[in-house]
């Protein structure tokens, strides 16, 4: 791959996971990038034309070229940026395992951690229990393992550990401690905040929690 | 070579088990198809597949994949032969985004629009599924999603090319039609007839007996 041919462009939303995953992924492999911030109120043209049919970030766009879909933007990364460290195993059944464990993430983590904060408050307790089973099932794949790859940080590290800075937000707005419950997803969240490459792509969860704050405010929930 | 001890979990008339199917024979991997009783999981089944607990499973020397793209990938990285997915990466995030668009927007509109009794449900149904068919239509631009030979995208849309005319007829709906899709309704008809693809797909009348039978249970439980 020719390094004097290569533009890199991050479309982006700042408080999105998704977002973050491909941040994380850019950061391992060491590529350089330029980030730009969506407003979701008023897309801007470039992204309706990089990306017309979801119309969501992130978008990555290459030498003009847009590729879309976090995980999929994450598996092309991993395969132009061939180099080591490598985001997928090369053998096919860990890989297969490995994208049926994005694809779980996908399918569950924010749209049960979005109900805990944002949910209506009689069905709140329903909506605490079904995230903790998710991460309950999540904590029961990590096992004894340092990373969802094993003893390498991989593809379903980087696709889950966006979701840990809303982690205080699911707390305080949910009013739950997720500590309590998956203990040793929690020491994973440690571990992998140690690597530069997600400590650089996710924001304070401070910061995610009063971005939280203002959009229910905006959207008027209690 | 892979070594071989291969099953396949199924119901005959599933379109994400039709994709399977494909796939395999595509590869020329022999298989063991064991039917299953969804309305009486068997222990293979939940213990093949305890999180979600659906078909298809494709069991490879007793380790179990799950979902039928994640399999689909799977069986063109485990055996040699024709490749399913293209050679490029961006070729590949393409098909990647095209397989999953179809699973995401089209097929899963298709087929609530067919699957329901409330009409408001149905209309908003029918105009996503039109919305996406249009996507396809427009991403169409030679004789297969994959080019010359049919790959990863073709092998998804087999859902729309089979299942989508089938269902629509239960319901009397006009969801995918020449009129309204000509390059997409070509395709179909070209896809389908391939020799491997023919083979794979299940007899069409038990199928549409199948499906009319649970859509007319459908209307008769909402009076």
């Amino acid at each position: 791959m020719g390094e004097d041919n290569n533009n890199v462009v991050l479309l982006d939303f700042w408080p999105s996971s998704y977002g973050m995953r491909v941040k994380i992924a850019l950061q391992e492999k060491g590529v350089s990038y330029e980030c730009r911030q969506e407003d979701f109120e008023a897309k801007s043209s470039l992204l309706l034309e990089m990306n017309p049919i979801h119309k969501m970030i992130p978008v990555l766009i290459h030498n003009g070229k847009p590729i879309c879909e976090s995980l999929n933007i994450v598996e092309y990364i991993d395969e132009v940026w061939n180099h080591k460290p490598s985001l997928l195993p090369s053998d096919p059944y860990k890989r297969s395992q490995a994208r049926f464990w994005g694809n779980y993430i996908d399918k569950n983590v924010y749209s049960r951690g979005k109900k805990v904060w944002n949910g209506k408050v009689e069905e709140k307790e329903e909506r605490k229990k079904q995230f903790i089973e998710c991460l309950k099932m999540l904590e029961e794949e990590l096992g004894e393992k340092p990373y969802f790859g094993g003893d390498e940080f991989g593809y379903v590290d980087v696709a889950l550990v966006p979701f840990t800075s809303w982690f205080y937000t699911y707390e305080t707005l949910g009013n739950l401690s997720i500590e309590a419950f998956v203990p040793k997803l929690v020491g994973w969240t440690k571990r992998c905040m140690e690597k530069q490459s997600v400590a650089k792509s996710l924001p304070h969860p401070h910061k995610i929690y009063d971005f939280a704050l203002k959009y229910r405010e905006a959207h008027g929930y209690e | 070579m892979a070594e071989e001890d291969v099953k396949l979990l199924g119901v005959v008339g599933s379109p994400f088990v039709c994709r399977v199917q494909i796939a395999l024979k595509l590869k020329g991997v022999e298989y063991k198809f064991v039917t299953q009783d969804l309305q009486n999981k068997s222990e293979e089944l939940l213990k093949y597949n305890p999180i979600h607990k659906k078909v298809p499973v494709l069991v490879h020397n007793e380790r179990p994949i799950n979902e039928s793209l994640v399999i689909v990938e799977y069986i063109d990285e485990a055996w040699k032969g024709k490749s399913i997915l293209p050679a490029d990466p961006y070729q590949r995030a393409l098909a990647r985004f095209w397989a999953k668009f179809i699973d995401d927007k089209v097929f899963g509109a298709a087929w609530k629009s067919v699957f329901t009794v409330n009409e408001e449900e149905r209309e908003k149904n029918v105009k996503e599924t039109h919305e996406g068919l249009q996507f396809l239509e427009d991403e169409l631009k030679d004789k297969f999603f994959g080019g010359e030979e049919y790959g990863l995208v073709d092998i998804a849309a087999v859902n729309i090319a089979f299942w989508v005319p089938l269902v629509q007829e239960v319901a009397g709906l006009q969801l995918f039609t020449n009129e309204k899709f000509p390059k997409l309704y070509k395709w179909s008809q070209e896809f389908l007839s391939q020799p491997t693809i023919e083979e794979c797909l299940p007899p069409r009348d038990p199928i549409f007996a199948f499906f009319k039978g649970r859509y007319e249970s459908l209307l008769a439980s909402a009076k």
